[in-house]
């Protein structure tokens, strides 16, 4: 019997341990600030600016304390909700804000905004429709970031060039003669901007005038003449210099993006979509480069294309199971109307609010000029914002994989995209 | 009879912690995903009863049935290969030679080292154009492949890493080698035995039953392949463009990652539970068909008569 009781005993022992380490830890019924968790994406440097913005939230206020976190990855966040440990804010992107709004995973802004006073007017109007269904309001863009076309105008100089191309045919041509190889028939230097891979199917494709959706944004259309026109292109240069030759530079390319050996810094690529982030990490790792920035060509028979280029943004956006809302929304006005100033930039982002539009650091900034003037062309473009935005682009990309190898034609490939795409919400 | 009641009531009491924690922890959400297989949810809306919508669209995804044939290609190819190479070098490491236990250290190492920073390293290894396994071939005129971009190769790149990390299997021959009595071995040699034959005749009959186990456990590992796979689509495919991605022509899609990608980058957590389901099933069966087919081996260990 006292063996028995023993045993009892000590089990329930046990268990109470058990049960009191699996409950949750940290409520806010202590004393002092509220805690509000922010979650960003930034990694490296970029990071540092976040915590500075965080860290100008804690000193404006005494109600709340915002703590950041970098996690790039943002199944995380996912994976966090589903554990009911998710952060208060998020930073996202707006395809991001709709399909987890879609998913009920973000809270609606709109009386949280009339409720502290933010007039969604002070920032771009394009930018808030973009982070909004409807009237709702699911994020606050602190960010917009379009593409343009940097050029190393030394390669084009030396291959008597003095002005880079406006349409993707003059591109093209230069391209071939700048493109160079080494005895093997390996690439040293590549002249088509295949490179970031991201940009290939966006403004690699609105660069003829392509479109992956319909104007309502909802409707998919896959199977464009745009697509098709961008995707032979791109396959007649590679066939031209070797399909195994041009992905295996792409390979090695992408592996050292960003970085001290990234092939655009290091005099590789004479053409590169990319974003105003570049600028910064050029003057970091390349400051002698000589190069330049002009608009995305369009095409001959397209000639208003040039200047098209994705439009995305980046925003604050608050988990639906946010425990501290009111704190959350607080540190998102913060954020986004004044802390973000030193968040763009460190990161070369364009600003959405429209005071800091007229910022004098802010346009000191070297190439925000350029970037400027093509937001004013207003032919950014937005990717579908559907449900399914991720299978669409993972479906996009698969597309493109069968034609770089050879597998499919770009009909056959846009032709099964179609079929396929028919299932996403 | 008193007893033995006493003992058993103790011994399911002193059991009862570990209970508990199976059936928390193990069988409850084992039936909790059973049951989220037939409905629709996501990490904040209620489960929504769907019946077998979940398995309907998934028998009919091209993508299911591309990540598991990657899946079972992998598992049937990289299991005999492992199982061969650790199997291999356990005979080599057995046998006495000065820096054995060097030799025993340098081959277990690469099981010791984190997965995601060796797979980064191999990313590196395998770059068409600076890696080191490109540079070695190019030394014997041999132009290497673009391994993770080429969908004729990546899934051999896959199995070089596979093949790099088979200490542990390794040390588990060993052991099982220690086992098979001498006596065998100089018997055959006084009968004019060679080396191969005594591997062929002696040693491999005797540790037959571990290498079956083994091979159970290496096939059950490979159709839960995540990490490297995961790790190399997001390192080198592109940041963002590797959301969903499963590689040059869904090439290295394994079935644990598209099961991943289902639940927590198209947040389609009910047919991710239903894939799940699948899994299982499928891994039971080939299980139990191998177990089958070696049962001869398995009943006798010492080689049988």
């Amino acid at each position: 019997m006292r063996k028995c009781f023993a045993v009892l005993a000590a089990i329930l022992v046990m268990a109470t341990t058990f049960l009191s380490a699996c409950s949750q830890s940290g409520s806010d019924t202590e004393e002092g600030p509220k805690k509000i968790v922010y979650w960003y994406t930034s990694t490296g440097d970029e990071a540092k600016s976040q915590e500075k913005a965080i860290a100008g939230f804690n000193a404006s206020q005494s109600n709340y304390k915002a703590e950041g976190l970098s996690v790039p990855d943002k199944q995380k966040f996912i994976v966090a909700m589903a554990s009911d440990d998710s952060p208060d804010v998020v930073s996202l992107l707006d395809s991001e804000v709709i399909s987890y709004q879609a998913q009920g995973m973000l809270e609606n802004l709109n009386s949280y905004i009339q409720k502290n006073s933010l007039n969604t007017k002070d920032f771009s109007e394009m930018a808030v429709k973009s982070n909004s269904v409807g009237n709702d309001v699911y994020g606050i863009p602190y960010s917009v970031n379009i593409i343009e076309m940097y050029y190393n105008k030394a390669i084009l100089k030396a291959h008597g060039y003095t002005e880079p191309p406006k349409t993707m045919e003059e591109l093209y041509d230069m391209a071939i003669a700048c493109t160079q190889t080494d005895g093997k028939g390996n690439i040293t230097v590549l002249g088509y901007p295949l490179f970031p891979l991201a940009a290939v199917p966006l403004e690699g494709v609105y660069a003829f005038g392509g479109r992956w959706a319909a104007q309502d944004g909802k409707t998919l259309t896959p199977n464009n003449q745009g697509a098709l026109a961008s995707m032979k292109m791109n396959l007649q240069y590679r066939q031209k210099f070797g399909m195994r030759n041009v992905q295996a530079f792409v390979s090695t390319a992408n592996t050292n993006r960003y970085t001290p050996q990234d092939a655009f810094f290091a005099g590789r690529e004479v053409f590169r979509f990319d974003g105003l982030w570049l600028t910064p990490m050029i003057q970091k790792y390349k400051p002698d480069l000589d190069y330049a920035i002009t608009y995305i060509p369009g095409t001959k028979a397209n000639p208003d294309a040039r200047g098209s280029s994705r439009l995305e943004t980046s925003s604050v956006a608050m988990s639906k199971v946010s425990k501290n809302k009111d704190g959350a929304f607080a540190f998102m006005k913060y954020y986004a109307t004044k802390g973000v100033k030193g968040v763009l930039l460190a990161t070369g982002g364009l600003p959405t609010y429209e005071a800091l539009s007229q910022d004098k650091d802010i346009l000191a900034q070297k190439d925000i000029g350029t970037f400027l003037d093509a937001m004013k062309l207003n032919k950014g473009v937005q990717f579908p914002p559907i449900q399914d935005a991720s299978k669409y682009k993972s479906m996009i990309n698969s597309a493109y994989d069968y034609v770089y190898n050879g597998s499919k034609t770009p009909e056959k490939a846009l032709s099964d995209l179609e079929r396929d795409s028919k299932s996403l919400k | 009879m008193r007893t033995r009641l006493n003992n058993n009531r103790n011994g399911f009491l002193f059991a009862l912690p570990w209970i508990i924690g199976f059936l928390v922890f193990s069988a409850y959400p084992l039936f909790s995903s059973l049951y989220y297989s037939f409905t629709q949810f996501n990490p904040v809306s209620p489960a929504k009863w769907v019946g077998l919508q979940n398995y309907r669209l998934m028998f009919q995804d091209p993508l299911f049935y591309k990540s598991l044939q990657n899946t079972f290609i992998y598992a049937l190819v990289s299991t005999p290969l492992n199982l061969g190479i650790a199997l291999c070098l356990a005979a080599l490491i057995n046998k006495k030679f000065r820096g054995r236990g060097v030799a025993r250290t340098i081959f277990f190492l690469p099981s010791v080292i984190p997965m995601v920073a060796s797979t980064m390293v191999w990313i590196w290894m395998f770059d068409p154009t600076y890696g080191l396994l490109n540079n070695t071939l190019s030394k014997f005129g041999i132009h290497g492949p673009a391994w993770l971009t080429d969908p004729h190769y990546t899934k051999a790149a896959l199995l070089i890493i596979g093949a790099w990390c088979t200490g542990t299997t390794m040390l588990i021959c060993i052991a099982a080698l220690q086992d098979v009595p001498n006596s065998y071995y100089e018997s055959a040699e006084i009968d004019g035995a060679n080396a191969f034959v005594r591997f062929m005749k002696i040693t491999l009959p005797c540790v037959a039953h571990v290498v079956v186990y083994q091979g159970i456990l290496n096939l059950i590992n490979a159709f839960q392949y995540f990490t490297q796979v995961n790790v190399i689509l997001t390192a080198s495919a592109g940041g963002a463009n590797a959301v969903g991605s499963g590689g040059p022509e869904n090439s290295i899609l394994m079935y644990p990652l598209y099961l991943f990608y289902n639940a927590f980058t198209f947040m389609d957590m009910g047919r991710s539970c239903a894939m799940a389901w699948v899994l299982f099933i499928l891994v039971g069966l080939l299980t139990i068909l191998v177990l089958k087919i070696n049962k001869r081996t398995l009943s006798n260990g010492m080689g049988g008569e």
